[in-house]
This record gives C-alpha cells, sequence and structure tokens, in this order.
C-alpha cells in the first residue's frame, strides 16, 4: 500500500469525477481507479467469457488499497455492462472474474496462482511498479508525478483478449 | 433614280441578330453564373462533410488521449493533419473547455481561436470552422475543433470560373461568327424580298406598290414646301394585239424597250413607274410643272414613235397620256390619280398617241359614266332599252330591203343615251354580252314577226361589239336565237366595224366562217375609218360594205370624198360585196351614189330609226306605194 502524498494533483478533469469544470487535485487512489475503468472500455473479452448482459466482473481482495476507489465504479456501465466486484482470497475464487486488481500486497500470492491462470479471459491490472516480473497485462506506475501504465499485449493475447488500440498508443511501454 | 425612297433593306435582319446576339450572350451569362454557383455550393458543402469525417476521425481517435487525459496522446492524433494543406489549427479541449491538445499552421498564431464549445460550424469568409464533441461511454468527454483555411478553396473556385468565362467567351464568339453569317443571309434575303416586293420584274421598273410610296412621298413633300407635283398616266395604245399576235415573252421585251425609252429620255429625277399591264406613270416635282408636265408628255410621245424591233417585227408603239397636278385638279392621293386616269381615257377617246390635261369637265364626264353603269345594270330590267329599227333601201328600186337593228337608252335621268356613248361603257363593265344578245333576240323575233305578218321576208342588221366577238359561245347563242324565233339565217345580218375586225383577224375569221356556214350574212361596218386594206378584206368571207358616214356627209361640199366612195364601190363590186351608204340625209347624195353604182342607202333622207309599231306600218305604207 503506498500513498504518494495527498497533494499529488492532476490538473484534470476526469470523465469519472463529473462535469467538474474547474481544476481540482485527484487523490491518486480515484485517479487509479478511473484509469482501471478506462482498460475495461478497452478491452474486448472473448464472448465465450462474458455472456450477454452479464456484467463485467472485477476482483479485487478486501485489503486492496484501491478496494474503496474502484467499488465506487459499479455506479457505472461500460457498453450497457454494470460493473461488478467480487472479493477473493483463492485462486478459485477467480473464477467468473473478468479483470483482477494486484497491488504490492499482492506480489507473493501472484507468483503462485499465475501459472493455474495460463489460458483464462482474465485482464490482470497491477499497481506494484516494483515487481520484479512484469506478467500483469497492464502495471500501472507514478512517474514523476504523473500515472502511467504499460500494456503487456503478448499476455493479453495468450488470455484472448483484445486490448484496443487506442489503449496501446497511450501506454508508456507495450510488450 | 427611282429606288431612292425604298425602304432601306436589312432593317429586319440587323434587329433580328441584335436580338439574337443579346439574348445567347444573356443565355451564356445565366449559364455561367448558375454554373459558378452550383460548383460553389457543390464544393462548399464537399468541403464541409470533409471536415466533418476528419473531424470525427480526430474525435474518434482522441477518445482514450481525453480519457486518460493524454495530451502527448492527443498531440500525435492532430498532427496526422499536418498533411491536410487547407486545415489551420485543430485542438482537442477537454470536457472543461482547456485545450488538450493543439496544433496549428506554422504561421498562425495560437491565441486567434476560441471556439464554442458545442457542435458547432461556420462558413465564415475567411474560414470553415467546425466543433464537434467527443463521445465516450455515450457521454461527451471533450470537443474536437478544426479551423480550415478558404484561400485554397476560393482559389479554386476562381480557376473554375475563369475556365467558365473563357468556355463562354469562346461559345459566344462561335455564336456571333454564326449569328454573322446567318444575319448576311438574312439580310440578302430581306434584300431580295424589298427588291421583289417594289420592282417591276419585267421592266426593272418600281411598282404599283412602290409607285404609291413614291407618290405620297412626293405630295407629302409638295405640301410642305409648296411645290407642286405631277402625274402622267400612260397607256400603251395597241399593247394588247402584241401580246396576243407575238406572244407574252415579245410583249414583255417590249414593256421593256419603253420602260428603258422612258428612263432615257426622262429627268433623273422624275419617277417612272409600271402600275399596270401596260400602263406607266411619271411622277415630276418642283414649281411652275405645268409646262415642263406637257413638254415631258409631248417627248414620251415622241420617243415611242420610233419603232420597236421585235423578233424581226416592226412594232409601232403609241400611248396615250393623261396629265393631272397637285394640288391643283386634286387634295388627296386618290383623286390625283383618278383624275390622271380620267384625263388618260380621254386622250386615248380623242384618238390615241396624245395627250390630255385633266380638266373639271372631265370630271363630270366621270361622273355621268359612273352614273351610266350603275345605270346600265337596271336598264333592261326597267324596260329602258329599247330597239329601233332604220330601214334599208335599195337605190335602184327605192324598195325597202332590210332594217337596221339600233339599240337606244331612255335614261331616267339624261334622257336618250347615244349607243356611242353606253356602248363602251357596257363592253367595260361586261354587261356588253347580254346587252347585245338581248337586241339580237328583239330584232330576230320582229323580223319573223314581219315576215308571218306577210311583209317579206327582210334583212335584219344587227350590230356586234369588240367583246361580243371575242365570246366563244356567241356561235350557239345565235344559232339558239334563229331556232327559237323562226327567223330565217339568211335574213340575219351581222355587222363588225372594221376595226373590231382588224384587232383581231385570226380569231375572227374563224368566226366569220362559221356565220357563214350557217347561212348568216355579214357587213363590215365603218368601212374607212381604220386601217384595213382591201387585201385583208378579201380574206374575211363578207357580204356587205357598209361606207362610214363621214364619207357620204362630205360628198356635197368635197369632190375627193365622192371619188373615195366610187373607188370603195368599184372596189367593193370587184371583191363580190354590196355596198350600203350610211347616214344618207340629201336628195344630192343620192344621186350621187346612185350614179357611182352604190347598191343600199340608209339615213334619214329616206327614214329615221323608229320603234317597232311604227316601224311595222312604214313598211306597211311602203309595200301599198308600191304596189299602187
Amino acid at each position: 500500500m503506498k500513498y504518494i502524498g495527498a497533494t499529488f494533483t492532476i490538473f484534470a478533469e476526469l470523465l469519472w469525477l463529473g462535469t467538474t469544470a474547474f481544476a481540482q487535485p485527484v487523490p491518486e487512489l480515484d485517479l487509479k481507479a478511473a484509469y482501471v475503468y478506462n482498460f475495461a472500455i478497452f478491452t474486448e473479452w472473448p464472448p465465450e467469457s462474458m455472456p450477454h448482459g452479464s456484467p463485467i466482473n472485477i476482483c479485487l481482495r478486501g485489503d486492496n488499497a484501491m478496494h474503496a476507489a474502484v467499488t465506487a465504479l459499479t455506479a457505472k456501465t461500460v457498453k450497457g455492462r454494470r460493473l461488478a466486484i467480487k472479493p477473493w482470497q483463492a485462486p478459485d475464487d477467480l473464477q467468473g472474474c473478468h479483470m483482477v486488481i494486484f497491488d504490492a500486497g499482492d506480489r507473493a500470492r501472484w507468483n503462485t496462482i499465475k501459472g493455474g491462470l495460463a489460458g483464462a479471459s482474465l485482464l490482470t491490472v497491477s499497481d506494484d511498479a516494483d515487481a520484479a516480473t512484469s506478467d500483469f497485462i497492464i502495471t500501472m506506475r507514478l512517474d514523476n508525478g504523473r500515472l502511467t501504465f504499460s500494456v503487456n499485449n503478448t499476455a493479453a493475447r495468450q488470455a484472448r483478449l483484445l486490448v484496443s488500440a487506442k489503449l496501446l498508443r497511450l501506454a508508456k511501454e507495450v510488450k | 433614280m427611282n429606288h431612292a425612297a425604298l425602304p432601306a433593306p436589312g432593317r429586319l435582319g440587323r434587329s433580328v441578330a441584335r436580338a439574337s446576339v443579346i439574348s445567347s450572350a444573356a443565355a451564356l451569362l445565366i449559364a455561367a453564373v448558375l454554373l459558378v454557383s452550383f460548383q460553389f455550393i457543390s464544393q462548399r458543402s464537399g468541403l464541409l462533410e470533409d471536415m466533418l469525417i476528419q473531424a470525427r476521425v480526430i474525435g474518434d481517435s482522441s477518445e482514450a488521449s481525453l480519457l486518460f487525459h493524454d495530451g502527448h496522446a492527443a498531440r500525435d492524433v492532430l498532427s496526422v493533419l499536418s498533411t491536410s494543406p487547407n486545415i489551420d489549427v485543430a485542438a482537442v479541449f477537454t470536457i472543461s473547455g482547456a485545450p488538450l491538445a493543439y496544433w496549428k499552421k506554422r504561421e498562425t498564431s495560437l491565441a486567434d481561436w476560441a471556439p464554442p464549445l458545442t457542435s458547432y460550424r461556420n462558413f465564415g469568409l475567411r474560414y470553415l470552422e467546425i466543433v464537434q464533441p467527443v463521445l465516450s461511454e455515450k457521454k461527451v468527454i471533450g470537443h474536437v475543433g478544426i479551423r480550415v483555411r478558404l484561400e485554397q478553396f476560393y482559389r479554386r473556385l476562381l480557376v473554375f470560373i475563369g475556365f467558365t468565362i473563357l468556355v463562354a467567351i469562346a461559345s459566344f464568339a462561335a455564336t456571333y461568327l454564326l449569328l454573322a453569317r446567318m444575319r448576311r443571309t438574312v439580310k440578302d434575303a430581306e434584300a431580295e424580298l424589298n427588291y421583289l416586293a417594289h420592282v417591276d420584274s419585267v421592266t426593272g421598273l418600281p411598282n404599283r406598290h412602290a409607285f404609291n410610296v413614291q407618290l405620297a412621298l412626293a405630295l407629302k413633300k409638295a405640301t410642305d414646301t409648296g411645290d407642286d407635283t405631277a402625274l402622267l398616266m400612260l397607256d400603251l395604245d395597241n399593247f394588247k394585239r402584241v401580246n396576243d399576235t407575238l406572244g407574252h415573252q415579245s410583249g414583255d421585251l417590249l414593256l421593256r424597250s419603253v420602260a428603258d425609252t422612258l428612263t432615257g429620255h426622262l429627268e433623273k429625277s422624275d419617277i417612272v413607274c409600271r402600275i399596270g399591264g401596260d400602263e406607266f406613270a411619271v411622277i415630276l416635282e418642283g414649281q411652275n410643272l405645268r409646262e415642263r408636265a406637257e413638254l415631258t408628255a409631248e417627248t414620251i410621245l415622241e420617243v415611242l414613235r420610233e419603232p420597236v424591233f421585235l423578233d424581226g417585227h416592226e412594232i409601232f408603239v403609241t400611248t396615250s397620256i393623261g396629265i393631272s397636278f397637285y394640288p391643283r385638279h386634286a387634295k388627296n392621293l386618290h383623286t390625283l390619280v383618278r383624275n390622271a386616269d380620267t384625263a388618260m381615257y380621254r386622250a386615248k377617246a380623242k384618238g390615241k398617241n396624245v395627250w390630255a390635261s385633266f380638266h373639271a369637265r372631265m370630271d363630270t364626264a366621270t361622273q355621268r359614266r359612273l352614273a351610266l353603269e350603275s345605270g346600265l345594270r337596271r336598264a333592261l330590267e326597267r324596260n329602258e332599252m329599247e330597239v329601233h329599227y332604220q330601214p334599208q333601201a335599195s337605190l335602184a328600186t327605192g324598195e325597202i330591203i332590210g332594217v337596221e337593228a339600233l339599240l337606244r337608252w331612255r335614261h331616267p335621268e339624261f334622257g336618250v343615251v347615244e349607243p356611242a356613248e353606253f356602248i363602251p361603257v357596257a363592253e367595260d363593265c361586261g354587261l356588253i354580252g347580254s346587252l347585245g344578245l338581248w337586241v339580237l333576240r328583239s330584232a330576230c323575233e320582229q323580223g319573223a314577226a314581219w315576215g308571218k305578218a306577210g311583209l317579206g321576208l327582210l334583212s335584219v342588221a344587227v350590230n356586234l361589239s369588240a367583246r361580243q366577238t371575242r365570246d366563244r359561245n356567241l356561235m350557239q347563242a345565235v344559232s339558239e336565237i334563229l331556232e327559237q324565233t323562226g327567223l330565217l339565217p339568211c335574213q340575219l345580218e351581222l355587222e363588225i366595224t372594221e376595226s373590231v375586225l382588224m384587232d383581231n383577224m385570226h380569231a375572227n375569221i374563224g368566226v366569220l366562217h362559221q356565220f357563214r356556214q350557217r347561212g348568216i350574212r355579214l357587213a363590215i361596218d365603218d368601212f374607212g375609218t381604220g386601217y384595213s386594206s382591201f387585201a385583208y378584206l378579201k380574206r374575211f368571207p363578207l357580204d356587205h360594205l357598209k361606207i362610214d358616214r363621214t364619207f357620204v356627209k362630205e360628198i356635197r361640199h368635197d369632190g375627193e370624198d365622192g371619188a373615195i366612195i366610187a373607188a370603195i364601190v368599184s372596189m367593193a363590186h370587184e371583191l363580190g360585196l354590196s355596198v350600203i351608204a350610211e347616214g344618207v340625209e340629201t336628195e344630192d347624195q343620192v344621186a350621187f351614189l346612185r350614179n357611182t353604182g352604190c347598191d343600199i342607202m340608209q339615213g334619214y333622207y329616206f327614214a329615221e330609226p323608229m320603234p317597232a309599231d311604227r316601224m311595222t306600218a312604214f313598211i306597211t305604207d311602203a309595200r301599198m306605194a308600191n304596189q299602187a
């Protein structure tokens, strides 16, 4: 869990914050949650993993720092689908997830479960910038006060996920 | 000289051509304006559509940049526009209106542009401005704006306008050349029509239509300046004979020769026109025209006296001229022409090849002639016509051998009108046919009646007019009358004057032979007044020769006429003709005629013409006296 500080400011008006017409500092965790939402927008899951009308299930552990901010996303929709938050403990809990969010606290857990997730259409997102591995499909990190992300498109393709070129274009790094 | 007053040719052609040039120029102008307008509208909407698509593409591409608030990425998207030469400024605005990315042409200042952040398009004078919202998940997340410089648009339009003008000018030049050619053709045609409408094709002189125009002009000029106008009307005396005997072609040649002679001998300012078959007119203008007009008439008579040679024939043309002056004799064109005509007829009546100037008495004569003409049409119905008979007696025995039927007209207004006056009128207005047949029928009925009454087989002499001899049905009409009345053909004697006989010799010889075969007897009337020779006489099947009364009248005073009569009688006898002397009034004349061997006499000395009933009594008395 990591705070860069409450004074982390970005002079931007993000869609999910509503139609605020003036600049205001946005808390880092809220910004990360907004990014998560945007990732959902630019990702396409294979149809068999996402039946018609089903919500997009976002799985993260309750002790995840972003938990509160991401939970706030459930009020929104992506391409007509609701966003649902699912807590998980064991790897089996990831069944039915579309998106899993990790943080630095999940480092050890990730190493044990990632083998079992091969072939599953899971969009893995992490803000653990220090992680030795970069097996996550999307990794967010703070870069000179600016939140950036990199995309492991190879991993995405293995997971049969289609990451939009628009998103790839914005990525700091694409593997 | 004669074409001076003809309307200028080509007037119609010029105005038509001018109208065509103007209308084709107008049509081209309208076409050019429409083309340019259409081009403007279609290019404008094409440009607008292109730019809207561009804006949509950029908006679509900027969605992620806006969502992640990534100015670099947004600029990358916008940088694609650098290939588009028209786009001046492009920008991506966040939802609050702050520019996320801004791209501009190097020469454009950034602060220039702050469009309203809504769906907006503005086609201004210099720029086309387009702002479109960027949507994500059906919500507006920002705006894309594009500003397009219109210079190139206008440049293309100018090029198009220039090209259109070039094409229009080229088309106009082609049209103009075509029209010029058409105008030439129309002008030529118009000139020809003008010529045909105003010029007589035979003589090349102005025709009747042009004459009326010229005369009206002359009268107007005379009224304005106080000058006089003289009108000379010419009628060729024997043109018809030339036409009949030598053919129309020779007739035309003669007319042309006369026209040439006239124009050759008259003043350049005198206007010569051909206004009818053998009628010419000369218009003189100036002051104190009387002498000049008379001199002109004399000149014309003089120069036309020269014979004309046609097809080896020597033709003598004579003409009768009538002169009338404006304003002395007439106050308007119509009267002037009528008066000149009247004078011309008077000249003809005076003996041809002379001129006559109009005077008021002639007008009276004309009016009387008109009254006679209208009176003649009803004279038969109103029983104003009467046949009188003058007996003819044998000079040897004094016995009545026949009568001559003489027509008398008792006009309700003028009293008794002489045949010499009204027969020409009847001939002119076509009444002579019915009048002649009426006389013939009356005379034949009367002759037959006398036969039935036991007064003997008197011969009945009836005059044939010139017109009657040309009537092809005459022979049949005479035969019918003879059959219906019962008069013997040998009792009927048809008298034809010498001049009528000579006028149309070929035709007359045929007619006379027909009568002869029918047993009708024929006499040549008024012998000695025409130009006939005994040589001609021989060719006609005649029975009698009537010596003209003028010879008989002179017997007492002049030995020469006596000699002529003697000569005529002896020659006639040689040819087997009996001789009748007309107008015998004195005993001396009777004695002379008897001495020369003349056969028959007719005249007041013996008896005046009288109505049928008195004639019947006269014959009866004479018979009784003879028998006693």
